[in-house]
């Protein structure tokens, strides 16, 4: 919960907060032909607040004004179940103080994120920053163009571990697909490294090699065009063609079957595991009175407690296995359906050459070529040793399957929670847009890990996708509260409610409202004094609360109070 | 069956497999998740024997009914005996 925002700027604009919605207003006159753009300090409000929580200090920022680098900021707020006041000055950007103790910048950000988002400091989750992107975006990295991403250009890949934090996912699976992912882009580094001259010397004979190959091949071109020449059946090159082109999809769709054989088995041996001496009834409750024996006292549940318990692990991944069994099996016996045709048609033209006649020639024209391939291929082999890395690329391929398959047993084993946030989502768009625009937040495996798709449906305009980031946000707001992931307050620009209808702002507010009442949140967001005052026309009885007063007088009116 | 003896190693007693899956309950995880973090574990140190999934579920079982984890939201968690 966040309780006060301070300075020792003497005209800064004080906030203070309280339970449930908060708004920073800044008043504005409606005298029409002003300059609307005068800077009231909406934005600047949440840049300190997010500079009080370790933001740095970039250049454009606010801060680095030579008029407020020595200005002293304070915010106070629960961590850890107690009120704390954190100050902090731009003259001093390495540290800040909690309570008057100062910390350096990085233990800072290590203690709000233990405080704020239950970060335990082990390998693999998100940094606490990364994490506070998503309660105070900033505008100006283009915070607000996608529900998903905190700042422009950032790669699906390098949300993952957020997103799944926040929405109680498994970080570690994310783990595991950055490291695969990682690993292929470095490969395609060294791969296009090795392509320029300096590393191809250090690899040694990699140029001799290709001008050897070079020389081999100009031969086998010549000899290729003796056999293009060859007419003497008329459609020989078309069939031939054709042929090579059958036993490419062939060797394809064999190589694939493999793997997908493999997996199969895989899956079957995964599944007798289990079943061999499935563990009778008898097997449960002697295990049950054992533990009684063995540790008397200690036992908390009932055995009808456990023996649901046990159920229900067990379903849960038998039901996925069989799944993935099925799916498998139906990809094999499509893959051989066509495998069957594909050979069938190539034997028909396999006859349909050698009725030719001219085969035999054709064939011995062959022989040489394939002499020359041999020797090619033997060079193709020694140059590919210099290129060694090119087969890690196809094991990280099937590494990267094997991980989009336990993230989708992952989903599988929990589709309550995922359903539940769903529905959280879908319900927020309804109180916004009634039925007339189907909302939806899927989340699927995907090649990058988990997949969100935030929706909100129709003839979407501008204002339609902010409320989509709105109502994401709140979704996950709740969704990391709930979990324990999560702090309980959410900070918006007044940018979220840009290009808005003033209808669908008011229900936004209303609906933040009610959300904070329930889940015991606080929503805190910048708006145009007009803005409120329309929305208040429609819904009066709104509850909220002005937390802090700007205007746009261009001396003293603007949050910092100083001019410049 | 809970603690080693003639016919069961110590590497295969419930318990001591309990103690083995809450280790990998420092975080949370689905039920898949879960079996294969523990074998993933047990490899990485060499632990040869076989472990069933039946059994690994009657050592779940038996952390359950000992009130050591629960599961919330179809993740199995510690839960910790203070709560």
């Amino acid at each position: 919960m966040l309780h006060e925002l301070k300075s020792d700027l003497p005209e800064f604009k004080e906030a203070d907060f309280r339970d449930g919605l908060n708004i920073a207003v800044a008043r504005r006159s409606r005298t029409a032909g002003r300059d609307d753009r005068n800077p009231v300090g909406k934005t600047s409000f949440v840049r300190v607040l997010d500079f009080l929580l370790g933001a740095d200090v970039r250049p454009g920022h606010p801060l680095r004004r030579a008029e407020l680098a020595h200005a002293e900021f304070g915010l106070t707020l629960d961590l850890f179940g107690q009120p704390r006041t954190i100050t902090r000055s731009a003259g001093n950007l390495a540290s800040a103080q909690v309570n008057e103790v100062a910390m350096r910048l990085q233990k800072f950000r290590g203690y709000l994120g233990k405080g704020l988002f239950g970060l335990t400091g082990g390998g693999g989750e998100p940094s606490f920053r990364s994490l506070a992107a998503y309660y105070l975006r900033d505008v100006a990295a283009g915070g607000f163009s996608s529900p998903t991403e905190t700042h422009r250009k950032q790669r699906v890949i390098d949300t993952q571990p957020m997103l799944a934090h926040l929405f109680a996912l498994d970080v570690g699976l994310v783990t595991k697909v950055r490291e695969v992912s990682e690993t292929g882009r470095d490969l395609r580094e060294l791969r296009k490294i090795a392509k320029e001259s300096v590393m191809g010397m250090a690899l040694g004979r990699g140029d001799d090699l290709d001008a050897q190959i070079r020389a081999l091949q100009s031969r086998r071109e010549a000899l290729a065009g003796e056999m293009v020449d060859f007419r003497v059946a008329g459609r020989y090159a078309w069939h031939r063609e054709r042929a090579d082109e059958l036993s490419r999809r062939i060797r394809e769709i064999n190589d694939h079957l493999v793997v997908t054989e493999r997996g199969v088995k895989d899956v079957e041996a995964a599944i007798s595991r289990d079943e061999d001496v499935l563990p009778g009834h008898d097997y449960l409750r002697q295990v049950f009175d054992e533990l009684a024996f063995v540790l008397p006292g200690q036992v908390t549940r009932r055995f009808e407690e456990v023996e649901a318990f046990h159920r229900s692990v067990v379903a849960n991944r038998r039901g996925y296995l069989e799944a993935e069994r099925v799916r498998l099996l139906g990809e094999i016996s499509r893959e051989r359906a066509e495998l069957a045709d594909l050979d069938r048609e190539r034997a028909g033209l396999m006859r349909l050459l050698a009725a030719d006649g001219a085969f035999e020639t054709y064939a011995e024209l062959q022989r040489q070529l394939a002499v020359l391939d041999g020797r090619l291929s033997e060079l193709a082999e020694r140059r590919s040793i210099v290129e060694r890395w090119g087969n890690s690329s196809r094991h990280l391929q099937m590494r990267s399957a094997e991980l989009e398959l336990q993230i989708n047993a992952d989903l599988h084993d929990r589709r309550d929670h995922v359903r539940e946030v769903s529905r959280m989502f879908a319900t927020f768009a309804r109180r916004l847009y009634g039925e007339a625009r189907p909302a939806a937040l899927t989340i699927e495996a995907g090649r990058s890990g988990y997949k969100f798709t935030p929706a909100i449906g129709g003839n979407v305009t501008s204002g339609v996708r902010c409320m989509a980031l709105f109502c994401f946000d709140l979704c996950m707001a709740v969704t990391a509260k709930r979990a324990g992931h999560g702090p309980d307050f959410l900070v918006h620009d007044s940018h979220v409610f840009e290009h808005v209808d003033i209808g669908q702002v008011a229900a936004a507010l209303a609906l933040a409202a009610e959300v904070c009442a329930a889940e015991r949140l606080q929503y805190v967001t910048t708006l145009n004094s007009d803005r409120l005052e329309d929305a208040l026309r429609i819904r009066p009885g709104l509850d909220h609360h002005l937390c802090a007063e700007m205007t746009e007088a261009r001396d003293d009116g603007g949050l910092f109070g100083v001019r410049y | 069956m809970l603690l080693p003896s003639k016919a069961i190693p110590t590497d295969q007693a419930l318990l001591a497999v309990g103690a083995q899956i809450l280790i990998q309950l420092e975080r949370p995880g689905t039920v898949s998740v879960v079996w294969d973090r523990v074998l993933e574990w047990r490899s990485a140190r060499g632990m040869r024997s076989a472990l069933p999934f039946w059994w690994f579920s009657l050592a779940l079982d038996v952390l359950y009914a000992l009130g050591a984890v629960e599961q919330r939201n179809g993740e199995l968690m510690r839960k910790s005996r203070a709560a």
